[in-house]
């Protein structure tokens, strides 16, 4: 699956796909923050130099730098 | 009762649980809105009559089962007090606002046959958010008893209090197995190993630590196991997903939520504190406003405290020696060593309290992480995290707090580098200094001379990352994976802010002084007592540290200081001990403190001058505020003078003394986050890199006067050379390209 380009999922509400292409013990970091598998991420935030970004999962905040993001597998969902 | 039993505090990070600490024990353990603020293991006795030993410990999102190779110091730290089993009694701490995410942890525990109380922290909140949680629904489903509270506002204490006592005397065997089912498969598995002695969650360990191995094991040929794991990938995927499951069907049952506005608020601030523009300049115009605050607030009540100090420890006890003919060996002692050093150190004392009351506001509004997420990117050309940036800001303030602050830094390695970058951060002590001799020797450019010595600290610092980073010490990013969480906006709490404040300065004043008082006692005996072992009344050039300063004034030749420069050589070596001892050094040599003393008739006169001091201090307090650099000279200083010594032999002394060895307190706190030898290497380096950039400055400044084309030529063949490299560096790059290609072809 190709990563979604930062600036076209700025703002959009994404489903997480899968995560397998994290290491394990990074990925059970990852769904103990609520970040699983059918769950929507939404990309809130670029800072300052462009990284890290700034996702919210449910009411939860994160930063994440855009390594990771580019590891995750996410589905843009069309809006309603 | 209770005395041989523990409790042991546990929970996500930055849910609360130093505040709930500090409330059940009195202590005033340092709590911030930020995750990772405890770093290591807190102990305590609960109050009350029946009194429990209570464990704080650091926070982790879950326990690191089968990978403690992998683990973070928190979890590691966790795992060793479950493994030991001394603890009697877990309070699992939750953040009401956000309950979801931290049940994990509370399944591990259970699932690890603990005995826990589930206590669900910042309930004031709830109201605010528009949310509900049924506690009952709640306990019944984890089958532990659950508690409210506000650690904050101390809501809910007594609760609390009470059902630990009961939970105390309860019986161990009373806790079983938390009925958590997984996928049929591995339940069997779990059974079978069960079946050896072992308990469920000895069980699983068991099953992860096979998982990892490269050899599959056995029961990966099981055909249900292989279909389960190619769907999900690993044990870990299983099990992760299996207990957030269990977690969501919890969650539905028992929480209710109506609106999200409070996150809104949040959302706006964030979008000035992390504007892709504005965010720098904000977190710059952040840190100016706290040393801004910190010199000025704290500078006004330092004009209040000083003259009061100088008489009660100095001025009276020298009038009453005269008065009395205390023999001179005990005035020496008791003014010139112990007064001066009550003056010198608790002098900090307003300046330190409002630094960190401001620090503490920045850290509990939640503005801090926002901080790390601004810095991170700039940091990162260093290989460094965003949390070194503001360890290192905080070094501006003094180095030692600096220090402590890389124990928010997760890598070791990362944690070194920073802090063997941190003796070059300008502190506040440092900054006395360069006030004092750019107003004497430098007064129409001592504000760029001051600012010039701050770029140059920060500078060097810079270097000191990439050459760490050349050499390996760091190891890149990038490849990480880094996801920090951020917290909600939070209006700190005033009594708690300037509760921990007092407490970090007490803290630091009285180390100080522990150095500091030695030294000043030390110092002012050897400048009254010759190498023979006479007694001088006056200080002078027979004294043994005289004798000292000039046998070692060789060594400073090269940075510009002469035999006739001694006092300036002493003051360098006692700055290792506390930067604040260099002017204190100064001040014992060049001042004639008991002729002017001597001139004052009575007790009332002394203190008249100390009170109109005060007052004038009070007056033209509103100066403290503008941003001016003129320091108020020290009756020494007029001593020092462009014809005793030169102008860039001064410069090269203040170069030698911004980024020489802060002092002794610092190396202590390295030691203490990295090892000694790691100490042992930053005191060497820095010192080296001083003497290196001092003796160079003088030599450069000689060439730039006599030699101007030389230099223009020798700066035109380090131009051209660069060129040079980086043509071949891009010629050979592609060269590379092509070759690369044509093997794809």
């Amino acid at each position: 699956m190709q990563p979604i380009d930062i600036n076209e999922a700025l703002g959009k509400q994404l489903m997480i796909v899968s995560l397998r292409r994290l290491a394990v013990a990074k990925r059970e970091e990852l769904y103990v923050r609520g970040l699983l598998p059918g769950r929507m991420l939404q990309l809130i935030q670029i800072s300052p130099m462009g990284d890290p970004l700034i996702i919210r999962v449910g009411q939860q905040k994160f930063a994440m730098n855009c390594d990771t993001w580019a590891r995750l597998d996410l589905e843009e969902i069309p809006p309603c | 009762m209770l005395n041989n039993k523990t409790v042991g505090i546990i929970g996500n990070p930055n849910v609360g649980k130093t505040y709930l600490f500090n409330r059940m024990t009195s202590c005033v353990g340092c709590v911030g809105n930020w995750a990772g603020v405890t770093a290591t293991t807190c102990e305590s006795r609960s109050c009350g009559e029946d009194q429990y030993r209570l464990l704080d410990l650091p926070g982790c999102y879950h326990l690191a089962e089968g990978r403690q190779h992998q683990a973070t110091q928190g979890q590691q730290e966790v795992a060793s007090y479950l493994s030991k089993n001394d603890v009697d009694l877990w309070l699992n701490v939750l953040d009401a606002t956000n309950i979801q995410q931290q049940l994990y942890l509370t399944i591990q525990l259970l699932e690890a046959k603990k005995r826990v109380i589930c206590v669900i922290n910042r309930i004031d909140l709830l109201p605010s958010i528009q949310k509900e949680i049924d506690i009952t629904e709640l306990g019944r489903f984890l089958q532990v008893p659950i508690v409210k509270v506000s650690a904050k506002l101390g809501m809910g204490m007594r609760d609390l209090q009470s059902i630990i006592k009961s939970e105390l005397i309860k019986p161990t065997s009373e806790v079983c197995d938390y009925p958590i089912r997984y996928n049929q498969a591995i339940e069997q598995l779990l059974n079978k190993e069960s079946r050896q002695g072992m308990t469920r969650w000895q069980a699983w360990q068991k099953l992860i630590h096979a998982d990892k191995q490269p050899i599959a094991p056995a029961w990966h040929f099981d055909q249900q196991i292989a279909e389960l794991l190619n769907n999900a990938g690993t044990l870990t995927d299983v099990m992760a997903l299996t207990r957030t499951e269990h977690i969501e069907s919890c969650c539905r049952r028992t929480i209710k939520e109506k609106s999200t506005s409070r996150k809104d608020n949040d959302k706006e601030l964030d979008r000035w504190f992390l504007h892709p523009w504005l965010g720098l300049p904000i977190f710059f115009m952040m840190m100016f406003t706290v040393f801004w605050l910190s010199m000025g607030c704290g500078q006004l009540l330092q004009g209040v405290l000083e003259p009061l100090l100088q008489l009660l420890t100095v001025e009276i006890p020298t009038f009453v020696c005269k008065l009395y003919g205390v023999p001179i060996v005990a005035e020496i002692v008791l003014v010139h060593g112990i007064g001066i050093s009550l003056v010198t150190a608790l002098s900090f004392f307003p300046v330190l309290l409002v630094m960190f009351f401001s620090l503490y506001f920045l850290e509990e509004s939640g503005y801090m992480t926002r901080a790390a997420i601004v810095m991170d990117r700039i940091m990162r050309q260093l290989d460094l995290p965003g949390e070194s940036m503001v360890a290192l800001v905080l070094g501006l303030g003094c180095n030692v707090p600096g220090i402590l602050a890389t124990r928010h830094i997760p890598k070791k390695s990362d944690k070194i580098v920073t802090a063997l970058m941190m003796p070059f951060m300008s502190c506040g002590a440092r900054l006395t200094i360069f006030a004092v001799f750019a107003s004497v020797f430098f007064p129409r450019q001592a504000a760029s001379v001051l600012f010039s010595l701050y770029v140059l600290g920060i500078s060097i610092a810079f270097l000191t990352g990439l050459i760490a980073r050349y050499c390996g010490l760091t190891q890149r990013h990038s490849h990480e994976n880094y996801l920090l969480e951020i917290p909600g906006y939070q209006w700190p709490s005033w009594s708690m802010g300037i509760k921990q404040a007092y407490q970090r300065t007490q803290r630091f004043v009285w180390r100080a002084l522990g150095v500091i008082m030695p030294v000043c006692i030390a110092l002012a005996l050897c400048n009254h007592i010759t190498y023979t072992g006479e007694l001088l009344v006056q200080p002078g050039d027979q004294s043994i540290l005289a004798w000292i300063g000039k046998s070692l004034s060789i060594l400073f030749y090269p940075i510009g200081l002469k035999a006739e420069h001694w006092p300036l050589v002493v003051s360098l070596l006692m700055g290792l001990l506390a930067k604040e001892v260099v002017l204190t050094t100064l001040s014992v040599f060049y001042t004639q403190m008991n002729t002017s003393l001597a001139s004052a008739s009575s007790i009332n006169e002394l203190v008249m001058s100390c009170f109109s001091e005060i007052i004038n201090n009070i007056v033209h307090g509103y100066s403290y505020f503008l941003p001016s650099l003129q320091a108020e000279l020290p009756s020494w200083a007029s001593y020092l003078n462009p014809e005793h010594i030169s102008p860039d032999a001064i410069m090269s002394y203040l170069i030698f003394t911004l980024l020489y060895f802060p002092c002794v307190s610092t190396l202590y706190a390295t030691a203490r986050q990295t090892t000694w030898r790691w100490a042992g290497i930053s005191v060497l380096w820095s010192t080296g890199v001083a003497y290196v950039c001092a003796a160079g400055y003088l030599v450069l400044k000689d060439y730039v006067t006599n030699s101007m084309i030389e230099l223009l030529m020798l700066i035109g063949v380090l131009l051209v050379s660069y060129y040079i490299k980086e043509r071949v560096k891009k010629h050979l790059a592609k060269k590379a390209n092509k070759a690369e290609g044509i093997a794809a072809t």
